[in-house]
């Protein structure tokens, strides 16, 4: 579930087909993620799941997976 | 003085060496760029810092942003769209971008919403794009590479 929506918001924010969108997708790397669509990703993410992502965990960010699992762990 | 060199590039690796090779040349040194864990750039010369540079990149082109003291740039397209959650436009983007990597802290909210020192901040248009320059240091000269 937490994958669905979050995949939808990185498609949108890419414009990019969902279905492409993984665990295991890098967000730098595979979807040539610059800092602004990564901010932009944060704020949606922030407005959908009703949580605050701290900028230094942003950072850390590698994988799709990663962002799973930090919107899990604040849930 | 800051020298921004830009060229469009289908290798990006091999644009950024271009660049350096252009810079080394005008100043007589060999310039090298090694990348620290937090991911700025770091100008080397004889494998000692010397100078500084700050680089970006977006749809095919390649700005790289020399001078003597700290510096930071940031390029985008002109008609790249920026949510208003974020800030008032591409523009502004630039410079927030700009004056993040030239505190070499990167970005955080707080520059988003914070104080940023506007007169160490410069934006110009350049072709379909906006580049902004963050320096202590006056006047910016474009150099565009083919």
């Amino acid at each position: 579930m937490v994958l669905e929506k979050l995949s939808k918001i990185i498609a949108d924010q890419l414009s990019m087909e969902q279905s492409k969108i993984t665990n295991d997708t890098s967000l730098r790397e595979d979807l040539q993620a610059d800092s602004l669509d990564i901010v932009e990703i944060i704020m949606s993410i922030e407005e959908e799941f009703g949580i605050q992502v701290d900028d230094d965990d942003a950072l850390a960010f590698k994988t799709v997976g990663d962002v799973v699992k930090y919107i899990k762990k604040l849930m | 003085m800051i020298y921004a060199y830009l060229i469009k590039y289908a290798d990006l690796r091999q644009a950024k060496e271009r660049i350096l090779s252009e810079y080394s040349k005008v100043k007589g040194n060999t310039y090298t760029i090694e990348y620290l864990p937090s991911g700025a750039p770091q100008l080397l010369s004889d494998g000692k810092p010397n100078g500084h540079v700050s680089i970006s990149h977006t749809d095919g082109v390649l700005a790289m942003a020399f001078s003597d003291e700290k510096v930071g740039v940031d390029i985008e397209r002109a008609d790249r769209a920026v949510s208003s959650k974020i800030c008032k436009s591409i523009e502004d983007w630039t410079r927030i971008e700009a004056y993040a990597k030239w505190t070499g802290n990167g970005l955080s909210k707080g520059l988003l919403y914070g104080q940023m020192p506007e007169d160490i901040i410069s934006t110009r248009k350049w072709q379909e794009y906006v580049i902004s320059v963050c320096s202590q240091c006056q006047g910016v000269e474009i150099i565009q590479l083919c």
